[in-house]
């Protein structure tokens, strides 16, 4: 009994299965079990290798493949629209709208410059006096002064205030109208820092969750029992 | 004499009933298992085997899995959920039309 073909073997039915008109790899892998399995059982009983892939070289096995090469790709390009189109649908979620919208809102505002610097200023104006807010009551809960230096709270403030100076320099109010003040300089040095100070928000926020939570463990692993036990 | 002829129009009903009582199968375990469940009367040809596979798959009523047999990938077929009710819905149509085609020879010969 036969229970696998040659190198020789499988490299001469690949030939064939390409020869004779399938092109889609994964349909060349599949026929490629189908006719290995074929050959093997026309050995076993009694048909040589030779004479079994020539019986197989026929017109009707060239418009087989054929046919099937081709229904098989619409098959697969169905396949893979359908999929695409699930995940679009799956990512069109009121968040994702909603996050859309902003976005295209704020770009817009950008790209109408004057607008977007009166924007972005604002905007920043309005996050340095919540990082003024946020460090007074950080520093004054003894909880979280723990965790937070008066180091990292200042740093937090001062990017907060320089990006809200620059802001304020790049535009100027001119007879009731807003203008640009400032080079394009400013306006990347503007970005850049608003950036930075961004990144370094969510690196202390990151930080204050991750400590809490371990100061909650703490809690609940020591304190309590110790209560419990008085 | 093959009767392949007559069985046009059942394929994918075999091959949801085939895969319904075995659970995963193969392509060629699937056209040697039809051929011997018809005493041989059912012999499907790649050309006609794979393209209603492929159809069934597409339409969500089966899956494959891959596994690697020897030095070869093997695509293994197995119904899902929506397969399994498909498959029996159609084992009924056809069971309902055998009867009936049974019922007309069996007046057709009595009547000579």
């Amino acid at each position: 009994m036969v229970n696998e073909l040659t190198r020789e073997q499988q490299r001469e039915l690949v030939d064939f299965l390409k020869r004779w008109g399938i092109d889609h790899p994964l349909l060349i892998q599949e026929m490629f079990d189908h006719y290995s399995e074929k050959a093997l059982h026309a050995m076993d009983r009694g048909l040589s290798w030779e004479r079994t892939l020539q019986s197989w070289k026929t017109k009707s096995t060239f418009l087989a493949f054929r046919r099937m090469d081709k229904a098989f790709t619409e098959h697969q390009e169905k396949y893979w629209n359908r999929i695409q189109r699930k995940h679009l649908c799956k990512l069109i979620t009121l968040r994702n709208v909603f996050f859309l919208a902003l976005i295209a809102v704020i770009s817009h505002a950008v790209v109408l410059f004057k607008v977007g610097l009166l924007f972005l200023a604002g905007l920043f104006a309005l996050k340095c006096i919540a990082a003024f807010a946020l460090m007074v009551v950080q520093v004054v809960r003894k909880r979280t002064r723990q965790i937070l230096s008066i180091r990292n709270m200042s740093f937090y403030y001062i990017f907060y205030v320089l990006m809200a100076q620059i802001a304020f320099k790049t535009i100027s109010l001119d007879e009731g109208i807003f203008t640009v003040a400032q080079s394009p300089q400013a306006l990347a040095t503007f970005f850049w820092i608003s950036i930075a100070a961004d990144f370094y928000s969510i690196t202390l926020w990151k930080r204050v969750k991750a400590e809490t939570n371990s100061l909650t463990l703490q809690m609940l692993e020591e304190h309590i029992p110790k209560l419990q036990t008085q | 004499m093959s009767k392949n002829h007559l069985y046009k129009g059942t394929l994918s009903a075999v091959l949801l009933t085939l895969l319904e009582e075995n659970g995963r199968m193969y392509g060629y375990e699937l056209s040697k298992r039809a051929l011997e469940a018809t005493n041989g009367d059912l012999n499907i040809t790649e050309g006609a085997l794979y393209p209603a596979l492929h159809k069934l798959e597409a339409e969500g009523l089966l899956e494959t899995e891959m596994e690697r047999v020897g030095n070869r990938m093997r695509k293994y077929y197995r119904l899902t959920e929506t397969g399994g009710k498909e498959a029996r819905d159609r084992i009924a149509e056809l069971a309902d039309y055998a009867a009936n085609l049974q019922l007309f020879l069996k007046n057709r010969l009595a009547n000579g």
